[in-house]
């Protein structure tokens, strides 16, 4: 595919990630992490290690764990909308393009990118040693919207031999920081659990994960504006 | 010979856990952690006379046996008799049963506790071991009204226990639960909750009183009564230790709810199964 036919492709999707797919192509992403992959503590070299990425979308972590030298990459995620845990009144109300097409897009990087990235269908509550372990276990961004964060977690600790890298979107409570204190929306947004950066790293002990350690949080907006101002932050923790 | 009487008194004592206390007949009282009796006028349960009920994490029974009481025409309590069966966090999960010593009220099986009461008390009460998330209109039909007390701060999932909850409640339910003090002071408004996940307390998300009433709005109830804040007072249960966030916390338990006795602050919301 040559690049104005690439480029053609992309245009048909709403994309999440923004990826630069060569040849000058570049998806235009609901989020751009490029540039920020200094603060999500995933080690520079992966050489030999098999990494996971837990709700991949539009797999810009996955490949990023390809690039770093990974020598085996796994992206999981769900295709079907109604899978996911919708809050019961967004589960109606809510049109769900963006997820509609990210197997698609998915498919379109990979090949863009010539990517060796696999792709398998499966909820992060339902991973499991079939799918063998892995050195390193990320996940970007999904937490906050899962119904039960600590299952998840739990399972990611299942498969995890090595680290586990977990980032997500934070509240802020102006009255503490070392407190492990949760807003919790479920109504609103597709949105669940709002931790602080405290009870991030609770969640990780609380599903078995030992050494854990966090980055100053920091901001990063998605692409478009909105009202959420983009705050973040990153764990790593030893399974 | 010994009367009836003089058995149960000494059944009761034989007992190696009460949770409740419970007023049996001839004045014999369960020497239990939490006495929830002064607690009653501010726990908003509807009229149940000739209504089916539930009450769910019976344990001693507390609940079940006051709808009795008051009239309903079937009561049926739930629980999980087997404490490796609770939602552990990882810390605290027991390796077996022999782990259990010590925590989880030295393992004892919750429904001893609970048959004992209902023979003293003569009572009619159903007792099914069921998990809160089990819950099913298929299997055990809908009630009027549901009572539970004090649960889901012990869960990992409390909104799926909710929905299950709504899924078997066609009237009202009663939503009894620990708030934590100064959260709801401070966010008023705003839901918050203290993530623990830690420790053989077996506690997960403890809501602020604005966190309590936003569990159930998400679970797709609409509040009906909002009870005031009140004090499930210690009994058995150990004394916190004296220290100043204790005594802080004790001033402003007195503050809120106007009773200086030692214990864990409460609210409780009725409810009612909204549209969708």
């Amino acid at each position: 595919m040559d690049a104005r036919a690439l480029a053609a492709e992309v245009s048909r999707y709403p994309w999440y990630h923004t990826l630069d797919l060569g040849g000058g192509v570049v998806t235009h992403g609901m989020f751009d992490h490029r540039g920020h992959e200094g603060r999500y503590l995933l080690p520079e070299d992966l050489s030999g290690q098999r990494c996971l990425d837990v709700g991949t979308m539009d797999g810009f972590w996955a490949f990023e764990m390809e690039r770093r030298g990974a020598a085996e990459v796994v992206a999981v995620d769900l295709d079907d909308p109604e899978s996911l845990d919708w809050p019961a009144v967004q589960r109606q109300r809510v049109t769900k393009t963006m997820d509609i097409t990210k197997g698609k897009r998915f498919e379109l990087a990979r090949h863009a990118l010539h990517s060796s990235v696999r792709r398998e269908v499966r909820s992060v509550y339902a991973l499991d040693t079939d799918l063998g372990t892995f050195d390193l276990v990320f996940c970007g961004d999904l937490l906050v919207h899962l119904k039960d964060p600590v299952t998840a977690v739990e399972r990611m600790r299942r498969v995890c031999g090595g680290r586990a890298v977990v980032c997500n979107p934070l509240a802020r409570f102006w009255f503490t920081r070392r407190r492990p204190l949760v807003e919790f929306d479920g109504i609103e947004q597709f949105q669940w659990w709002l931790p602080n950066l405290a009870a991030l790293k609770r969640l990780m002990v609380a599903a078995g994960f030992a050494e854990v350690e966090a980055t100053r949080t920091f901001s990063l907006p998605a692409t478009g504006g909105g009202p959420w101002k983009g705050h973040r932050g990153v764990v790593r923790a030893r399974a | 010979m010994q009367s009836s009487a003089d058995e149960l008194r000494t059944a009761v004592e034989r007992h190696p856990f009460w949770y409740h206390v419970l007023d049996l007949p001839d004045g014999l009282v369960t020497p239990g952690w939490f006495d929830l009796r002064p607690a009653l006028d501010r726990i908003p349960i509807p009229d149940v006379r000739g209504k089916r009920c539930l009450d769910i994490g019976t344990h001693d029974g507390f609940f079940a046996f006051e709808l009795e009481r008051r009239g309903a025409a079937e009561v049926v309590a739930t629980d999980i008799e087997d404490h490796l069966l609770w939602d552990w966090p990882f810390d605290a999960r027991p390796r077996g049963r022999e782990d259990l010593t010590g925590i989880a009220f030295d393992g004892h099986e919750k429904g001893d506790g609970f048959r004992l009461a209902a023979q003293a008390l003569g009572s009619k009460v159903k007792w099914l071991p069921v998990s809160v998330y089990d819950l099913d209109a298929a299997v055990m039909g809908t009630f009027d009204v549901v009572v539970c007390g004090s649960l889901l701060l012990h869960l990992r999932d409390p909104i799926r226990a909710l929905e299950a909850i709504r899924g078997v409640c066609t009237g009202q339910f009663v939503s009894s639960e620990q708030i934590a003090l100064w959260s709801s002071l401070i966010g008023f408004r705003r839901p918050m909750y203290r993530l623990k996940g830690l420790g053989p307390e077996c506690q997960w998300w403890i809501p602020n009183a604005s966190g309590h009433l936003h569990f159930l709005r998400v679970a797709g109830f609409r509040a009906e009564e909002v009870g005031k804040p009140f004090v499930v007072r210690f009994a058995g249960h150990p004394p916190a230790p004296r220290t100043w966030p204790t005594a802080m916390d004790a001033a402003g338990r007195w503050a809120i709810t106007g009773t200086r006795a030692a214990g864990v602050l409460h609210r409780a919301i009725r409810a009612t199964p909204g549209q969708r």
